[in-house]
C-alpha cells in the first residue's frame, strides 16, 4: 500500500515536471518565429487589400440593397451569435450567374448571385455562408494560397492585376484539402444551430448541388471547389441533432422574396 | 542511484540485464523515425525474458516502463512533423519548443540508459526515480 502510494506520488511529480518542460519550451519564442507568423498576418492583409480594390475594378460588384441585405444580415446573425468579429469581415456580392461563393485572405467573402438564385430559403444560404465563414475563422485561405502559389510569391504582390488575377482564380476554382472542408462543414453545422438557422438546409443544398453536377455546366463553381458534395452532406446530416427543431426564420420574409425579386 | 537488490546477480544476469538497456538504445536510435519500433523492440526483448531471473525480468521491466512513457511523446512529435511536411501544418514556435523538449527528455533517458547498462553489467542495481519504484511494484520476485 505504500509502495503504491509512492509510486502515484513520484508519477506526478514527474507528469508535472515534463508538462513544465514542455509548458516553458513551448511558450519560448524560437529565433524570431513569432516574426514569421505576424509577417504572414500582414501579408495576408495586403492580399486582402489589394484584392478588394481589384473585385471592384474588374467584377460587376452589386449595389443593389434588395441582394446584398439577406447576405448582410445572415452574415451578422451568424458572427455575432458565434461570438466571430463581425466588423472585421467584408463580404461582396457580384452579379455572375455561376453558383458561388468563396472567402479571400483579409476576411473577405465573395457571394456570387447565382448562389443567391440557387438557394431556396435562407438556411440554404447562410449554410454556404457558413461554411466559407469557418474557411475564414480556421485560417484556411492563407494555408490554401501559400500552397498553390507559395508564400513568397505573396509576400512580394504587388498591384499587378494579372497575378491579382490568379489570386483570384486559384480561391474561387480550386478545392481546399478535404479535411479542412470536413472542418469547415462542422464549423457551419455548428454556426447555424447557434444562430437559430437550419442546418438540414445545408445538407439539403450540398444534396442537389451534387445532383447537378452533370447537368448543368454553370453550376460547377461550387462544386469543383468542393467536391464530394453528397458524402459531405451525409456527414452534414450526421452531425446534425436529430431532436433539433426546425427554427423560425431569421429574415423577414419580405426581405428574402425582394431578393428573389431583384435577382 | 544504485540499491541493494534481494539477491547478488551472477555473471550471465548481470549481462542480460545489461543487454536489456543497450536494447533499448538501440530501438530508440533505430525507432526514431518510426516511434513505434521503441516499443516492439523493448517488448519483444522483454517477452523473450519473461522467464529469466529476476534480476533480469526487473531490469527488463524497468527498461520497458521508460520506454513506453517516451513512445507517446515520441509519436506525437512524429506525427505532428508528418503534418508539417505533407499536410497544413505550418512550423511554429510550438513545434521547435516540443522538438527541444521531447529532445531533451529523449537524451535524458540516453544517459539514464547508457548508465544503467553499465551500471547493471557490473551487478549494481540501478533503480531510477518513479520507473523503479513501479517496477518494484509490477515486478514480483
Ligand atoms: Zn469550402
Amino acid at each position: 500500500m505504500k509502495q503504491t502510494y509512492t509510486v502515484l506520488l513520484q508519477g506526478l511529480l514527474l507528469l508535472i515536471a515534463v508538462l513544465l518542460l514542455f509548458v516553458l519550451l513551448m511558450g519560448t519564442d524560437w529565433a524570431g518565429l513569432t516574426n514569421a507568423e505576424e509577417r504572414s498576418e500582414q501579408t495576408a492583409q495586403r492580399v486582402g487589400e489589394l484584392m478588394y480594390d481589384f473585385i471592384n475594378e474588374t467584377e460587376e460588384v452589386a449595389t443593389d440593397t434588395a441582394l446584398t441585405n439577406p447576405v448582410h444580415q445572415l452574415i451578422q446573425k451568424l458572427c455575432r451569435d458565434n461570438g466571430i468579429d463581425y466588423s472585421s469581415v467584408t463580404f461582396h456580392v457580384l452579379l455572375n450567374d455561376e453558383v458561388n461563393a468563396f472567402a479571400l485572405p483579409g476576411r473577405q467573402l465573395v457571394v456570387y448571385t447565382g448562389l443567391l438564385d440557387e438557394c431556396r430559403n435562407e438556411s440554404e444560404l447562410a449554410g454556404v455562408l457558413a461554411h466559407e465563414l469557418a474557411h475564414i475563422e480556421q485560417d484556411h485561405v492563407m494555408k490554401k494560397l501559400a500552397k498553390e502559389l507559395g508564400f513568397s510569391m505573396l509576400s512580394t504582390l504587388t498591384n499587378d492585376g494579372e497575378t491579382l488575377g490568379l489570386v483570384f482564380e486559384t480561391l474561387g476554382s480550386s478545392a481546399y484539402d478535404r479535411e479542412l472542408e470536413i472542418a469547415a462543414d462542422m464549423a457551419a453545422v455548428e454556426y447555424l444551430e447557434v444562430a437559430g438557422l437550419n442546418p438540414r438546409a445545408f445538407a439539403d443544398i450540398l444534396y442537389r448541388i451534387d445532383g447537378m453536377q452533370d447537368s448543368s455546366p454553370e453550376f460547377l463553381d461550387w462544386i469543383s471547389t468542393h467536391p464530394d458534395a453528397q458524402s459531405r452532406a451525409e456527414a452534414v446530416m450526421d452531425a446534425v441533432d436529430s431532436e433539433l427543431p426546425i427554427p423560425e426564420p431569421v429574415l423577414p420574409s419580405a426581405m428574402w422574396d425582394d431578393m428573389k425579386a431583384a435577382l | 542511484m544504485a540499491h541493494t537488490f534481494p539477491y547478488s546477480p551472477g555473471e550471465h544476469e548481470t549481462e542480460k540485464a545489461s543487454n536489456s538497456y543497450l536494447m533499448s538504445l538501440v530501438a530508440v536510435i533505430a525507432g526514431l523515425p518510426l516511434p513505434i519500433i521503441n516499443l516492439l523492440a523493448t517488448l519483444f526483448f522483454f517477452l523473450a525474458n519473461r522467464k529469466g531471473t529476476y534480476f533480469v525480468r526487473w531490469h527488463c521491466t524497468q527498461a520497458l516502463l521508460s520506454q513506453a512513457s517516451l513512445l507517446f511523446i515520441n509519436s506525437f512529435g512524429f506525427w505532428w512533423t508528418i503534418d508539417i511536411i505533407f499536410g497544413d501544418e505550418v512550423i511554429s514556435n510550438r513545434y521547435v519548443g516540443y522538438l527541444i523538449a521531447a529532445g531533451i527528455l529523449n537524451l535524458t533517458e540516453l544517459i539514464a540508459t547508457i548508465h544503467a547498462a553499465i551500471q547493471t553489467r557490473k551487478g549494481r542495481h540501478i533503480k531510477w526515480w518513479f520507473y523503479g519504484t513501479l517496477t518494484d511494484l509490477v515486478c514480483r520476485p
